[in-house]
């Protein structure tokens, strides 16, 4: 999943951006890759906070990925979880749990895909800060992505969580807890010497703690890490350097 | 031969409590991977609150019974209750007669679900009374993700008097503490004053996030080595012997799941390399000619006998008055010792 960095499926990924390099682009390409390599019925759940189905439609659709087809199949699931989290439910107030309605929402999903006999299944989450910043507490985010990561355990399920770094450098709560829960975390960060019209930022890959070590994965520190340019439809990645036009 | 391992195998008695310490900068699960996987002898109880065992555990281990707890979440499980009653009841009823080793994965995860510092010291506390009762070699180790408001508690006396402590740390730390404070680790650096300063800055947490994650950072901490801070309370020597507190440092190879010498870590290696200044003698000029530049005995007596071309002859000058300008006029000069202002009228 995800050339060129070929994560295996079953995990937890963690990816961070920041303002100026969104991770917009890693996220599709994660989306896109599984629907291509994964010719099966697996069902894949988009969790958005702050983007529409029609923008993800319009995207995918550079890749020639007709998410329509995709839904109609009920191969793909698209949440706004904002209006959903929002109107709480009578089992959410029993629970104490605003997103106890979406965990079993989720948790339906990924069970009749397994019935299916179609497992690898994906749930991105998109994006988790926007929910803190929302108003809703740390720890009922921290407490929603360990139960979205045990239910993607049980369901041999892929997780993908986006959180953005407001101020590179400062690590907050969400990301402390998120880094000890996460078997890889995808680093997106500007470059340190400013915009750039070749290169739109660099991406390290880190093993995360629940990372087993001699993992075939290979992971990037950031002085070693992949640049990127993002074109009309994709992102294209090379080592430091070696972009066209940069010396 | 690794002095942490060396504690861990040799069966010292009532050396019951093991304390294995992260934080977000470098984590010590790999450590916790290789207790779990040494020793096949011995039952062990693997209880996951946060970690997947699967992340734990390479290889099945008929030794090691797994207790997962992950979808264990207040709110998300229909009539959520605290695990620790359970966890309770299963290690009672192990048979007293062999040694156990009880493994909690993620001591934050207990706090954090039932929200009171005194229960979840209540219940480890109990645990470890569970724990002392059985045979010497049993053991409880816990796994912690620093800051922690329970860590004081744990470390103190009242909960365990004999303590091994292990802290991870990534290399960079150590880098940074000899380019920025001339103090390597030891042996480099006596060892009253390496401790001196680490143990500040180590304790500060923030430098160490500044390093790993700050601008200049890689981003994680050591992927491939890590070093360990190792305290141990309550141990003792060969004889018998009890010492006090003993501190040392080791690292770790988290590839191979093995100790490795300080001076061995490739993160390292800068530290360590020597810079050998060899103090050459000057390069002898009169060597390697084709003529003789040598003088013989009578050639060097008749070259002292000849008179120098120098004003002092080697002869110290003459001190001048302080101040006095010696000037010897020539034909040209015009030198008049009259007043040159006699005639002014002002």
């Amino acid at each position: 999943m995800f050339s060129p960095f070929d994560l295996p499926e079953d995990i937890f990924l963690l990816i961070t951006d920041e303002l100026p390099s969104p991770a917009d682009f890693a996220l599709c390409q994660c989306l896109v890759s599984h629907i291509k390599e994964k010719q099966n019925s697996s069902p894949r759940v988009v969790l958005s906070v702050s983007e529409s189905l029609t923008r993800w439609q319009s995207i995918l659709a550079k890749s020639n990925v007709n998410l329509s087809q995709q839904i109609a199949a009920k191969t793909f699931h698209f949440i706004d979880i904002t209006s959903m989290a929002l109107v709480q439910t009578d089992t959410d107030k029993v629970h104490g749990n605003p997103f106890h309605a979406l965990y079993e929402q989720i948790s339906s999903i990924l069970e009749e895909g397994k019935r299916d006999l179609s497992p690898g299944a994906l749930v991105v989450l998109d994006d988790i800060s926007s929910l803190e910043w929302i108003g809703f507490s740390t720890s009922d985010l921290l407490r929603l992505c360990r139960a979205l990561r045990a239910l993607c355990l049980k369901n041999q399920a892929t997780l993908i969580i986006r959180h953005h770094i407001v101020t590179p450098g400062e690590l907050d709560p969400l990301f402390r807890h998120l880094h000890s829960l996460c078997t890889y975390h995808l680093d997106i960060q500007p470059l340190n010497s400013g915009r750039s019209g070749d290169v739109s930022g660099q991406i390290a890959l880190h093993s995360g703690p629940n990372a087993f070590p001699q993992s075939a994965v290979k992971t990037r520190q950031r002085s070693a890490a992949l640049q990127y340019r993002l074109t009309d439809g994709t992102a294209i990645f090379f080592e430091r350097g070696s972009s066209r036009g940069v010396l | 031969m690794s002095l942490l391992l060396s504690y861990l195998d040799s069966p010292r008695p009532n050396q019951n409590f093991v304390l294995l310490q992260s934080s977000v900068s470098q984590s010590s699960l790999p450590l916790l991977r290789h207790f779990i996987a040494h020793n096949e002898s011995v039952e062990k109880h693997l209880f996951c609150f946060l970690h997947p065992s699967s992340s734990l555990v390479k290889n099945t281990q008929s030794n090691v019974q797994i207790h997962e707890y992950l979808d264990h979440i207040p709110g998300y499980k229909d009539s959520w209750l605290d695990p620790c009653l359970e966890v309770s009841k299963i290690i009672e009823n192990v048979p007293s007669s062999h040694p156990i080793e009880v493994i909690l994965d993620s001591v934050d995860t207990l706090l954090t679900d039932n929200g009171s510092i005194s229960d979840t010291y209540k219940f480890l506390r109990s645990l470890m009374t569970l724990i002392t009762a059985r045979s010497k070699q049993s053991k409880l180790i816990l796994h912690l993700t620093t800051p922690n408001k329970l860590l004081p508690l744990l470390l103190s006396t009242a909960f365990s008097p004999t303590l091994i402590q292990c802290i991870a740390h990534p290399p960079v730390l150590f880098t940074h503490l000899a380019t920025e404070y001339m103090t390597p680790p030891p042996p480099l650096t006596p060892d009253a004053k390496f401790w001196g300063i680490f143990i500040p800055i180590s304790e500060r947490g923030r430098d160490t996030e500044a390093l790993v994650f700050g601008q200049e950072g890689e981003g994680s901490g050591g992927q491939e080595e890590m070093v360990v801070e190792v305290l141990v309370r309550g141990g003792s020597d060969a004889s018998g012997r009890r010492k006090a507190v003993e501190r040392f440092l080791e690292s770790w190879d988290i590839e191979n799941s093995l100790p490795l010498d300080l001076s061995k870590m490739k993160s390292l290696a800068s530290i360590w390399r020597r810079k050998i200044v060899a103090e050459e003698a000057a390069p002898d000029p009169t060597q390697n000619v084709s003529f003789n530049l040598h003088l013989t005995p009578s050639q060097q007596e008749s070259r002292a006998r000849v008179p120098l071309p120098y004003a002092h002859e080697g002869l110290p000058p003459a001190q001048p008055a302080p101040g006095a300008i010696l000037y010897d006029p020539d034909s040209a000069d015009d030198i008049d010792d009259d007043d040159p202002d006699e005639d002014l009228d002002i």
